[in-house]
């Protein structure tokens, strides 16, 4: 069968692209959709881990609720980069320099 | 056999998602491969046997998450000039990080000898259920007090700053 | 007279060898073929049972499910398609006899039957136009993202007990999440072609259609709560009792669910009143303006799929699913018949209503529909409760509010009925004269 090993690797190879996203987009939703790709590599790892009988079904459910968080922060972070938009007119973050120096 | 190939095919899936958003610069295109992503996340979770945790993901990311995504995408990318690129130095520094951090987390799980304890299995549904209600209850709640302050947070956030043309004639319409 | 000269076409390069080497062949190797047609359709089926057989010799163990799950996926392929075609012939018919007209009456010589499939032919030779400036990949993408999961939602639809492809445990949930991925292909479709009517189609689509999703959800969640099961089976055979054992009569919450889970059904389907994405008179053809001949079939398709899915899911939770209501066996034919029914009055409903705007839309659902489904929630929740044998005199008054409400539920049908009667009776005065020499009996 599978193993619990392959689950793992994935993980790590989406954790990796998520902050790959994050640091080179100049974006603000391409950030966005980075900070997404992390949270399902952590989600991923956590239902390996159950079904592998490591914490038995609790896996499961601390998945569930990473993903009614990532809901939550979705919203809240378009809000607030919908504000920068309406604000500064791009989306583009190197502009929000506001509080520099 | 078949679960190998299964699992090949949506792993393989999500990271050509991730790699295709690193490569492009069309935002549109980048939230359509999250969503690519997304879906086979959840092919994934229907393969491990969480029936319910991958309806949800599918219910709840994909048409929660993502469309909200694409709509900001539509909100805030009017001008599809500027292209924005990474610059020849971050993209080295990038590579250099990504690598050292995949090479930690591969090398650290590979050479885990991991215990493999016996396979869940069963009705998840009712399982999740009785948890969320039992050994989780703390959490649950503290998330539903979460989503009512997020859901009230973004309405004042988002909220038109400037009031709406013709809003004192006409009652209750919006410039959608 | 004037003739219209069909511009000619100029093949290049690889197409130019690959029409010359058709037209070669073609014309010697067609007349063959069809001279030989009934020899060649027998070689066919010979060669494809000696494959499979090659094939069962090495995956033996698991040919019969393989062989089972091919047969019921086009079974319902075929089964999709012909909900459609009926679908888009039975709505011309609907829709003109509410106007007093006739409707399709010539392809086919009988009533029309063949228009959809003449449609069909039509559209499928029509020239394939994409706007140069819109997003490729997206816009050819776009129809089968709207179609395909309208159709995976049949996948774990039982049609009767063991009449499913695979009996899920979250079957309920798993036909609300492929109808919600509905929701991306009709946003990628305004936003690939690059028009600002598609653009707006779209935008209006996207948001009705996830804020809807809302009260759907919460009006069968009351009915979860009182089956216990998300099991689409096993909340089909809980009802397996006759009319008086139907989830819809069991608690006047879950009456009312019935009809905000079916007014939230016609937003999701973008169906009148909730028309506005395909506004015809507004917005020339909403998201799908842009889309010609077999795409827009597609999303077509994709609308009357999506009808029979809603409809059928309301048949399997509410209506009793595949039993008869006057105890006889229970079978498939009984759920096609009821979600035909359901279908028949969203077409109903269709031409009767005048659409309404899109922020009386969003109005209707978040102040109104969303805060009534809530209270349908907690009220079938409390009420599964208290209806247990602890506290008596609430279990006979549920006992009789459940009865009361199945002759109210008859009452209705037997209105039905009568309406049909009276407008059977009358139809000669009822409808506008130049239909009147065309109505059976005239």
């Amino acid at each position: 069968m599978m193993g619990l090993t392959p689950y793992l690797i994935l993980s790590a190879i989406l954790l990796v692209l998520g902050i790959a996203i994050i640091i080179s987009k100049r974006n603000a939703i391409a950030m966005l959709i980075g900070v997404e790709f992390i949270l399902n590599a952590a989600a991923l790892n956590m239902v390996a881990f159950s079904r592998h009988g490591i914490g038995a079904l609790s896996g499961q459910t601390a998945a569930l609720f990473v993903i009614v968080l990532a809901a939550a922060e979705a919203v809240v972070a378009l809000a607030i980069f919908l504000n920068f938009y309406h604000t500064i007119s791009t989306v583009d973050i190197d502009r929000g320099d506001q509080l520099k120096g | 056999m078949l679960e190998i190939v299964i699992f090949i095919l949506f792993a393989a899936v999500a990271v050509i998602a991730g790699l295709a958003i690193l490569v492009s610069t069309n935002i549109v295109r980048m939230a359509y491969w999250l969503i690519a992503m997304l879906i086979s996340v959840a092919g994934l979770y229907f393969l491990m046997g969480a029936y319910f945790l991958g309806v949800i993901q599918i219910l709840v990311y994909v048409g929660g998450v993502a469309v909200l995504l694409v709509f900001g995408v539509m909100l805030t990318s009017r001008q599809m000039a500027p292209k924005l690129r990474p610059g020849r130095v971050e993209a080295l520094w990038l590579t250099v990080v990504a690598a050292v951090l995949l090479s930690g987390l591969i090398l650290s799980v590979v050479r885990v000898r991991w215990e493999p304890g016996a396979v869940v299995a069963g009705n998840s549904v009712a399982e999740i259920g009785r948890s969320l209600l039992g050994e989780f209850l703390g959490p649950f709640e503290l998330v539903s007090v979460l989503l009512l302050v997020a859901m009230l947070g973004a309405a004042y956030l988002a909220r038109p700053k400037t009031p709406v043309q013709g809003a004192q004639q006409r009652k209750g319409t919006t410039a959608l | 007279m004037y003739t219209y000269e069909r511009p000619k076409v100029e093949y290049k390069g690889l197409s130019l060898t690959i029409v010359r080497l058709a037209t070669k062949w073609g014309a010697i190797g067609i007349p063959l073929l069809l001279r030989f047609a009934w020899g060649v359709f027998f070689a066919a089926v010979v060669a494809v049972v000696a494959f499979v057989w090659i094939v069962g010799r090495f995956i033996n163990p698991l040919l019969p499910w393989f062989i089972r799950d091919v047969v019921v996926v086009v079974g319902l392929l075929a089964f999709v398609c012909i909900v459609a075609i009926i679908g888009i012939w039975g709505e011309r018919k609907v829709s003109g006899r509410i106007q007093s007209r006739l409707g399709p009456m010539r392809t086919g010589h009988w009533h029309g039957w063949a228009q959809s499939l003449a449609d069909g032919l039509k559209f499928v030779q029509k020239e394939d136009l994409i706007p140069r400036d819109a997003d490729q990949p997206l816009f050819r993408l776009a129809p089968y993202v709207a179609l395909v999961p309208a159709f995976c939602a049949y996948l774990a639809l039982p049609f009767g007990v063991g009449w499913v492809f695979r009996s899920a445990d979250v079957s309920l949930l798993f036909v609300l999440a492929m109808l919600a991925i509905e929701v991306l292909g009709v946003i990628m479709a305004g936003w690939a072609s690059n028009s600002k009517w598609s653009l707006y189609g779209a935008m209006r689509e996207g948001c009705q259609l996830v804020s809807y999703e809302i009260p759907m959800g919460l009006s069968l969640l009351a009915a979860v709560v009182a089956t216990g099961s998300v099991n689409l089976i096993e909340l089909g055979e809980v009802q397996s009792g006759g009319w008086f054992s139907w989830l819809i009569f069991q608690n006047p919450f879950l009456f009312l669910a019935f009809f905000t889970y079916y007014i939230a059904s016609l937003a999701s389907c973008k169906r009148s009143p909730f028309d506005l994405p395909e506004g015809e008179s507004e917005l020339v053809a909403g998201f799908h303006t842009e889309y010609s001949g077999f795409r827009f079939v597609m999303f077509f398709f994709a609308e009357y799929v999506a009808m029979f899915a809603v409809s059928a899911l309301a048949t399997i939770i509410f209506l009793g699913g595949w039993h008869s209501p006057i105890g006889g066996p229970s079978s498939p034919l009984w759920f096609v018949l009821k979600s035909t029914f359901l279908v028949w009055v969203q077409m109903w409903v269709r031409w009767t209503l005048p659409r309404i705007r899109i922020d009386q839309v969003m109005h209707a659902c978040v102040k109104y529909l969303l805060p009534f489904t809530l209270l349908l929630f907690l009220g079938s929740s409390l009420w599964q409760l208290y209806d247990n044998p602890a506290h008596p005199a609430f279990k006979t008054f549920a006992h009789l509010l459940h009865y009361g409400l199945g002759c109210v539920g008859l009452l209705l049908l037997g209105l039905y009925f009568t309406g049909m009667g009276y407008g059977y009776y009358n139809r000669n005065r009822l409808v506008g004269q130049m239909a009147r020499k065309h109505l059976p009996g005239a």
